[in-house]
């Protein structure tokens, strides 16, 4: 915490190695939540620009009222949402509360190549593609970036049980859709 | 995560509420803690850096330049008041001149500080590049 107090202090200062430092050290963070929602190669590095840009600006009047990584994690989740926003074809996905945003996923693997796990793994994959970003986004920030459920509300503007909730439902949609395969698989 | 979170996560993960977790719920734990496909290029970090740079360089340049503009006003009318006690015929015939030639005065003031602008914002960051 002291080491992020100084480093904030010396981007205020105008210490631009030091923002430099601060990217590097969240890069990762900021690419896993906008790259669950936006999937051109091209608007995710410039929506990524656009947050690190936004954390510089409003950098200096951080107050520590949370973690760093949670501050600049809801900026990426706010700065996506509005890129979704502002992009009319995504809106619909955007509003749809449902888990799923096509039902219709088929698959197209032979049934022998799901005996295997990565195989397998590709299918969970393209059916968390399929979840809509909200589900995704708390996906991600549980499993992949290790948020607890306070932050994730925090991060997402979600209560606390309707981040328990999504991330209940999307696991046992998943967990559903993958039994139903691999009994495909033992019946094949 | 907390133990009350992993207790959650427990429970969410299992059947049967045991705590044991089944093939899909590995295979979905591993998934959703690979890494994505999707990153960043590798000199992502220098170019942010550099756009912070040159906004903040645009920034200290424009208060430069309106520091200096609101100089000069001040001097001009410093200068003004000072006339108006020594020579106030001097300052009437020089307002008169002003109010007359006054579209004149306006677009040379107009382009002398474009003039300054440019050779600030544009020209002096890429001198030590020529140089």
């Amino acid at each position: 915490m002291d080491q992020e107090k100084l480093l904030i202090k010396q981007i205020s200062d105008g210490n631009t190695y030091a923002f430099r430092l601060l990217i590097k050290q969240y890069e990762k963070l900021v690419v896993h939540i906008a790259g669950r929602m936006i999937h051109n190669k091209e608007d995710l590095e410039d929506l990524c620009q656009d947050v690190f840009m936004k954390v510089y600006e409003k950098l200096p009047g951080f107050r520590f009222d949370s973690k760093l990584s949670t501050w600049i994690a809801a900026i990426s989740y706010r700065t996506a949402i509005n890129y979704l926003r502002k992009h009319k074809n995504q809106t619909s996905e955007l509003n749809d509360s449902s888990l799923f945003t096509d039902d219709a996923l088929i698959i197209q693997e032979n049934p022998e190549d799901l005996m295997n796990k990565e195989t397998l793994k590709k299918y969970i994959h393209k059916m968390i593609e399929k979840l809509s970003p909200v589900y995704r986004t708390v996906l991600t920030l549980y499993h992949l970036e290790e948020f607890n459920y306070k932050e994730i509300g925090e991060i997402t503007g979600l209560p606390e049980g309707t981040v328990k909730n999504y991330l209940f439902r999307a696991r046992k949609l998943l967990k559903e859709k993958l039994k139903f395969i691999l009994k495909e698989r033992e019946l094949a | 995560m907390n133990n009350t979170d992993k207790h959650h996560y427990m429970e969410f993960q299992s059947d049967d509420f045991s705590g044991k977790s089944s093939l899909p719920d590995e295979l979905i734990d591993d998934t959703l803690k690979e890494e994505p496909s999707y990153s960043l290029p590798d000199d992502f970090a220098d170019k942010v850096t550099r756009m912070v740079d040159r906004k903040v360089f645009l920034r200290k340049k424009i208060y430069e330049l309106l520091f200096y503009a609101a100089s000069i006003i001040v001097l001009l009318a410093i200068a003004g008041i000072l006339m108006y006690f020594v020579d106030p015929e001097f300052l009437k015939s020089i307002l008169n001149f002003l109010l007359v030639y006054k579209w004149f005065v306006i677009i040379g003031l107009i382009s002398f500080s474009g003039i300054q602008t440019a050779d600030h914002l544009l020209l002096k960051p890429n001198e030590k590049l020529i140089f």
